[in-house]
């Protein structure tokens, strides 16, 4: 298992999610999507600390950023 | 140079917005394709543009903050994405022809289009006059917030509210008003066209088009957004649905600039600043025998800071080229609103515009006037 990241779809959920995060607290980082986890491709994902990602999804749904699902952050592998 | 030609694009630019333009120019990648970190910083700077934006506005929802290269376009992408066959359109008899223009070609689509007169300080009478140009295809009022001629102000608010009391669109064309005039979302307006180089103080080819927070249309436009790009369906996202392509990334970088230069002074102090100026050229002009005005002295209320004028026995465009002979920098002729002409009775010779910014003097009023006073 590498490190999970959550998929958004567009750099502007993005951006807009890791603002979020960080008035929770939460540092994010922001990287493109894996082409292989996202069969829509062209994705970005937000990067937090593995044992804070769930805590991250679910306040990125509640303030409306559209989350498109789990993979793995990029090189980590 | 005395520039006053401000109505055309604004000019100098703030050295906030130079800088900020040079330096995108120097260190930019594509925002919003890649993942290396030129192309994040990029985007990053462009969400903190729409950010900013969405806050002078008072939206609370910044993707609805819609990037694009002019107010001709963001007022295309509104006009051509909302109405469709057998829809009528209420336009003001001041409009600019980004405006008109579409909606002269959509009437072989089946659009077709009412003018309703403005009345220059009567606000009662101007939204009366839109109410009676209504009918039962209408499905919107697009106008100008204010003329890109006469400076004439239009009653925005109480026109959002006439349309949607009827169940219509409101769209506004704001390219002459915004960053002089405060401008709210929260009025209800469902989309706001604006020019990013003129009173926002940006570099020219920007522009935004503002969407309420329900608003959905057609795009005109599509393309890579950089996101979901397996399927050929453009996306649903926004801001991504309406900005396909390659933004102006330093064009937008330079635009945050200006709104940030804007909110600082206050369109309302830049305003009282250029409505002194005009004031203050309007009675040097009107004791001028050859000088003919066609408004009343310009009042915060019904007007933007901006005067058009003739001289008797000249063409508009040679008093223009008399007084950049001498200098000073005007737009004269038609001003691409031979509607806004055509009510005023100027279509023949069009008119010479002045319009400051927050960086003339009275000095350079002065210097203008003594040039028209000279005049054979």
């Amino acid at each position: 298992m590498g490190i999970p990241a959550i998929m958004v779809s567009s750099v502007t959920y993005a951006l807009r999610g890791q603002k979020i995060l960080r008035s929770f607290g939460i540092k994010s980082e922001i990287e493109r999507t894996a082409r292989r986890a996202n069969e829509k491709s062209c994705s970005y994902s937000i990067v937090v600390n593995q044992d804070k990602t769930d805590e991250a999804e679910k306040i990125l749904i509640k303030h409306g950023i559209k989350v498109i699902g789990r993979t793995e952050r990029l090189g980590e592998k | 140079m005395i520039y006053l030609d401000n109505s055309a694009t604004t000019y100098p630019k703030p050295q906030s917005v130079q800088s900020a333009v040079t330096s995108a120019m120097r260190t930019s990648a594509n925002p919003g394709r890649s993942g290396h970190r030129m192309s994040l910083a990029a985007a990053e700077t462009i969400y903190s543009a729409r950010r900013t934006a969405a806050r002078f506005f008072g939206m609370e929802n910044e993707e609805k903050v819609i990037f694009t290269p002019n107010c001709t376009t963001s007022l295309n992408m509104a006009v051509k994405g909302l109405l469709q066959s057998g829809d009528h359109v209420v336009v003001s008899s001041l409009e600019h022809n980004a405006v008109m223009r579409p909606l002269e070609r959509m009437k072989n689509q089946g659009i077709s289009y009412t003018k309703a007169e403005v009345f220059a300080g009567n606000d009662d009478k101007t939204v009366d006059s839109f109410r009676h140009a209504m009918n039962g295809l209408t499905k919107m009022i697009v106008c100008t917030h204010a003329s890109n001629v006469w400076g004439i102000r239009l009653p925005i608010e109480r026109l959002c509210a006439l349309a949607h009391a009827y169940g219509l669109l409101f769209i506004v064309d704001a390219a002459q008003s915004a960053g002089v005039i405060p401008i709210d979302m929260h009025e209800g307006y469902d989309a706001v066209c604006i020019a990013g180089h003129k009173g926002l103080y940006g570099p020219m080819g920007t522009g935004i088009m503002l969407l309420s927070e329900n608003m959905t249309m057609k795009t005109i436009i599509e393309g890579g957004t950089g996101s979901n790009s397996f399927s050929l369906e453009q996306p649903e996202d926004l801001p991504d649905r309406f900005e396909s392509g390659t933004p102006n990334f330093p064009g937008i970088a330079g635009l945050k600039k200006g709104i940030e230069f804007v909110e600082s002074r206050t369109p309302e102090k830049i305003a009282a600043h250029e409505f002194r100026l005009i004031r203050y050229l309007y009675r040097k002009l009107e004791k001028l025998p050859k000088i003919k005005l066609y408004t009343p002295m310009p009042d915060e209320r019904y007007f933007v800071p901006v005067l058009s004028f003739n001289a008797d026995g000249h063409d508009s465009e040679e008093i223009a080229a008399i007084l950049n002979k001498n200098g000073i920098a005007v737009r004269a002729g038609l001003h691409c609103a031979p509607n806004a002409h055509e009510a005023m009775g100027t279509l023949e010779y069009g008119a010479v515009r002045i319009s400051p910014s927050v960086f003339t003097s009275m000095n350079d009023m002065d210097r203008l006037a003594y040039i028209l006073s000279r005049l054979s």
